[in-house]
């Protein structure tokens, strides 16, 4: 349905997103993860066709079969209502705040699916109700600043729904919110994901969260996919040193102990664009790093448990 | 024995704007009837959602906020009785670290600068004091004395946050606020500031008072947790038995949230 072949996102000569391979299927929930400043929400842009001005796409993305790399922006714009959708981290952001929530929704209706008036008021209702915000009838003449967070999320998710997307894209969607109310989303996307075979890419740096929504984990860390696979595989025998590192760092309820120890780190941090070096990307702070790491890009190669991981040491048969 | 800290039977109330011209206007409870203590080198975490009442806690802990009930003993002393003058040399011992490592350091002023504030508010130092307390402390969180000459766009967001450790250490204090300090960072930056937390602890004997939304960041630093909803405190106990055997729903999806 959506395929990424060789998609890079530059600014000049620096790569945001580096040579990224992807195909997206009916009802396939992909995990994103990876730091900040490591191209995730960079690849949800290039696939929604909303790169920022001055960084330019190479490669190719092709949305049902159709190449949309010299797509004109009528064609981006009917696809990004039907065929994807996406929402962010701040809901609150993303709402006009002088619009009530029944216009906001009912929008896209108007505009792409030609519905008029009433028709659009009675689909915008069936939508709040689906996305399972109580009394949907009196938040239709709400603004806003009316709505809890956790809400506000859930309109926005109803407006991505719209026009019955086949992919949605969720940039850090509960990120911003509570623990329990982030729990009640992420159960939300799935079901939704679920019950209308529609795929769900979604991107988080919480790995908790990622892995109660997704099947698949695609891990990027400077704008390079360094390994990918099914989401129990990844998390509890992760392969590469970065993912491994990631999931070492990340502080865990051991059950009964409740003990202070140290957490193992990855030194360093995530360099900014300019200064990743040009092989692996992830040389210079990795732990098992080989001489040829930092000036040879390592290609992707099939793990034993039918995954994919970009790394020397894979090469290597270590 | 005197604890390091002694929160007893507190309460903290906002009036909300008035909504009838005769009536006297709502209040919200943002603490109800908290207590708590906390020993020198000890890590208390304080849990919650937002608008849960661990923000003010920590607000009358740091004496910004006084309670409308109850009082705050540190090292004995009640803290809303000192005066003006006093409250500002036993701030010393003392100390907080917020959330937004972007939001709480000056963009104007060279680091060093921002380091060396609560020492030339709350001590007579000489320029040349200052500037080896500066050096000691960017040294403790691990920092190069030479990074005070630089301004704090020159960081990054977990180097700011170790500036901003480092400027709540200057002053040698027993007792350190960490307003969720790490949550606004990266994970594997996260574990270097939680290990370097741990480590300011074993080294100077600090009591930390240590408030997250994230249980598992919390498990992973505290000897004791204090769970909260609403302004009320649900539980409290060690760490290991909170965890293995929460009592309260709400504890228990806590748990469920953070765990894989």
């Amino acid at each position: 349905m959506i395929e990424l072949n060789n998609l890079s996102v530059r600014l000049g000569q620096f790569a945001a997103v580096r040579s990224a391979n992807l195909t997206i299927r009916p009802g396939d929930r992909i995990g994103v993860v990876g730091e900040s400043g490591c191209g995730k929400s960079m690849l949800a842009l290039s696939i929604m066709g909303m790169v920022p001005d001055g960084l330019q796409v190479d490669g190719a993305l092709r949305i049902n079969g159709h190449d949309m790399s010299h797509a004109p922006e009528s064609d981006w714009n009917r696809h990004r209502a039907r065929t994807m959708a996406m929402i962010f981290q701040e809901p609150m952001a993303a709402l006009n705040p002088l619009r009530r929530i029944g216009d906001t929704v009912a929008e896209p209706l108007i505009v792409h699916e030609r519905l008029g008036k009433q028709a659009a008021r009675a689909r915008a209702l069936a939508l709040l109700d689906e996305v399972g915000i109580p009394d949907p009838e009196l938040r239709l003449r709400q603004y806003p600043h009316e709505l809890s967070g956790g809400q506000r999320q859930r309109v926005l998710i109803a407006l991505a729904l719209a026009c019955n997307p086949s992919l949605l894209i969720a940039d850090e969607p509960t990120t911003a919110l509570d623990a329990n109310v982030a729990l009640r989303i992420t159960d939300l996307l799935v079901r939704l994901s679920r019950t209308r075979n529609m795929a769900l890419l979604f991107i988080s740096h919480d790995l908790a969260a990622v892995a109660r929504a997704t099947s698949d984990i695609v891990v990027m860390y400077g704008g390079d996919i360094v390994e990918r696979g099914a989401t129990h595989q990844v998390l509890h025998h992760p392969v590469h040193p970065y993912t491994r590192g990631l999931l070492a760092a990340r502080p865990q309820i051991a059950r009964g102990s409740g003990k202070r120890r140290r957490l193992p780190t990855i030194p360093g941090t995530v360099p900014p664009l300019a200064d990743l070096p040009a092989g692996c990307r992830f040389s210079g702070r990795c732990p098992q790093e080989l001489p040829h790491c930092a000036s040879i890009c390592p290609q992707p190669v099939a793990t034993g448990s039918g995954g994919i991981v970009a790394c020397h040491q894979m090469g290597a048969g270590a | 024995m005197t604890h390091l800290l002694s929160v007893e039977a507190v309460t903290r109330q906002y009036r909300l704007p008035r909504q009838a011209l005769f009536q006297s206007p709502p209040v919200q409870v943002a603490v109800r009837d908290a207590s708590f203590h906390l020993d020198r080198g000890e890590t208390l975490g304080i849990v919650g959602e937002s608008g849960s009442g661990k923000s003010t806690l920590a607000r009358m802990v740091m004496a910004f906020e006084r309670p409308d009930q109850g009082r705050i003993l540190f090292q004995g002393q009640d803290i809303n009785t000192l005066s003006g003058a006093d409250l500002r040399l036993a701030r010393q011992r003392f100390q907080m670290v917020f959330q937004d490592p972007f939001g709480s350091l000056d963009p104007r002023r060279r680091v060093g600068w921002s380091i060396a504030e609560p020492l030339r508010a709350t001590d007579r130092a000489t320029a040349a004091q200052i500037a080896t307390r500066v050096d000691e402390a960017l040294d403790h969180v691990g920092l190069r004395s030479r990074d005070g000459a630089k301004y704090p766009h020159e960081f990054s967001g977990g180097q700011r946050q170790r500036i901003a450790i480092a400027r709540a250490i200057i002053t040698r204090p027993a007792l350190l606020v960490a307003d969720e300090a790490v949550s606004a960072l990266d994970v594997s930056v996260q574990a270097q500031i939680l290990n370097l937390l741990m480590d300011l602890q074993q080294e100077l004997g600090l009591g930390i008072l240590f408030i997250s939304h994230d249980l598992a960041v919390v498990a992973s630093i505290c000897d004791r947790i204090l769970v909260m909803q609403s302004g009320t405190i649900l539980e409290t106990g060690l760490a290991s038995e909170v965890l293995s055997n929460p009592r309260h729903d709400y504890t228990r999806t806590l748990l469920t949230a953070s765990g894989m």
